[in-house]
């Protein structure tokens, strides 16, 4: 069961994630551009964490539900979250990760401002006119300075499961 | 312990991810999926007929579960609400007050011009328009990106809903429906990129299109008589289309980067309930093939 849930974690967390960012929460313009980005914290930072736990099919299935549930276009988050995932592991392979929460938060807002150029371009290239980019910029900005408290509370979530499966793996009672 | 392991802080041996196979696999794996988000990109933009099939099916699975996930997101968004109220109840009470003094006015006033306006219809022997019949649903999808700015309501065609029909809450006009499910239907809200809507701005009624452009501020265009506008000016929708009713409030002009912008009257972060208005427009029935509420086949429910 421990060893389930410590399979599952990056995937259920990422799906309440995309989910939760598309409901209608009546926040302020900039935190609801960012809310998408949000997601695509969720999914760098267990990019980062735990590559082969979160497949880039999924992160592409969840890319596709955000698209779908905001009436986007089809393919745009799927394609800034692959991105995402993209960047993360070029990073992860060539950074030391030990160098910690900073580093990290360096990598995802590179992240940010890839994916932020791409969907003006895009959206640029879709209206055939350049869009205004400041809501871009305030919803990028509030999601890279959002990344810390994801880190910060997905990082305990993530030990304490990681323990608990382990923990259970070790005595051999959990063959789930 | 394993040679060439990693010891991470928290604790656990984790194998180098020095797979080469792994990683070529992994690579092309999501190269692949990359190149096939940019097809449907592409699929997106020409309008592609398995998207629209993909969009319509899709909409029936996703909006059940997207009700019942809003449900938290409501009470919230509630809970905001009553929250900012007790923290300037005083002032509001005043403020209200004040508003109902000013609005009993306007009532006494609004009175004398019904009757007016009832005789005048009289005398012109003119069809009367007022009067829309709705359905009202609650929103539980909240689109906004670069692209889009939308909201999928939870009612649909089961409830007479059809392209094209306005979209209001209490304060004033919020958008169109663009795309109807069974039981949902999704809004384009007039501040959308996409969004033109023919308004009549002040007590001139200047004939303008209202464009949207993303960030809830449209932007005034068209306008043949620009010196007649002026900040403070409220804006309306002028039918003019043949596709919205007359007169819906839709906000008031400010100048801003030497152009005529549009303050909503809606706050369009804040809506929670919408109405579709059941408006059997002209040119709705043309586009939907003659199937608007105007044929009379199907009435409408007053509210839900």
């Amino acid at each position: 069961m421990f060893r389930l849930a410590n399979l599952l974690l990056p995937v259920l967390v990422t799906c309440i994630v995309a989910l939760a960012a598309c409901l209608p929460w009546g926040a302020p313009a900039p935190v609801q551009f960012a809310l998408p980005l949000l997601t695509m914290a969720v999914i760098f930072y267990w990019a980062v964490k735990r590559r082969h736990q979160l497949p880039s099919p999924v992160v592409f299935l969840i890319g596709l539900f955000t698209d779908l549930a905001t009436a986007g276009p089809l393919g745009y988050w799927a394609l800034n979250f692959l991105i995402a995932v993209a960047i993360a592991s070029y990073c992860t392979d060539r950074i030391d990760s030990r160098r910690g929460l900073a580093a990290t938060i360096v990598m995802f807002a590179l992240a940010v401002v890839a994916v932020s150029i791409i969907g003006w371009l895009l959206s640029s290239l879709f209206q055939m006119r350049a869009v205004p980019a400041q809501s871009l910029v305030q919803g990028a900005l509030t999601a890279v300075m959002a990344y810390p408290v994801i880190a910060y509370i997905l990082g305990p979530i993530d030990r304490l499961v990681s323990y608990s499966g382990r923990a259970a793996s070790l005595r051999g009672v959990d063959r789930t | 312990m394993l040679a060439g392991t990693v010891l991470p802080q928290d604790g656990f041996i984790r194998l180098p991810s020095r797979r080469r196979g792994g990683r070529i696999l992994h690579a092309a794996v999501l190269l692949s999926l990359i190149f096939a988000s940019l097809v449907l990109l592409v699929l997106e933009r020409v309008d592609h007929k398995w998207v629209r099939a993909l969009r319509s099916t899709s909409s029936e699975i996703i909006s059940p579960v997207l009700e019942r996930a809003s449900q938290p997101a409501i009470y919230v968004q509630h809970l905001r609400r009553r929250l900012d109220g007790y923290l300037d109840q005083a002032a509001e009470i005043e403020r209200l007050k004040t508003e109902n003094q000013r609005l009993q006015q306007w009532q006494w006033k609004a009175k004398q011009l019904e009757t007016e306006t009832q005789e005048y219809r009289k005398l012109l022997l003119a069809v009367d328009d007022s009067g829309y019949s709705f359905a009202t649903g609650r929103v539980i999808a909240d689109g906004r990106s670069p692209f889009v700015r939308s909201a999928l309501i939870n009612i649909g065609r089961a409830q007479g809903v059809t392209n094209g029909y306005a979209v209001v809450n209490s304060d004033g006009f919020v958008g169109r429906v663009v795309e109807t499910g069974e039981h949902s239907a999704r809004v384009l809200v007039f501040a959308d990129i996409n969004s033109r809507v023919p308004v009549e701005i002040g007590a001139e009624r200047v004939r303008a299109i209202m464009r949207g452009d993303g960030d809830g501020r449209p932007v005034i265009e068209f306008a043949p008589a620009e010196k007649a506008i002026a900040a403070g000016d409220e804006v309306l929708t002028s039918g003019q289309d043949g596709l919205l009713p007359r007169g819906l409030p839709v906000g008031a002009i400010i100048k801003a980067d030497h152009a005529f912008k549009v303050v909503p009257r809606v706050d369009l972060a804040q809506v929670d309930f919408a109405s579709v208005l059941f408006y059997a427009a002209p040119g709705l029935e043309l586009a939907n093939g003659g199937t608007a509420a105007a044929d009379g086949g199907f009435v409408p429910p007053r509210t839900r």
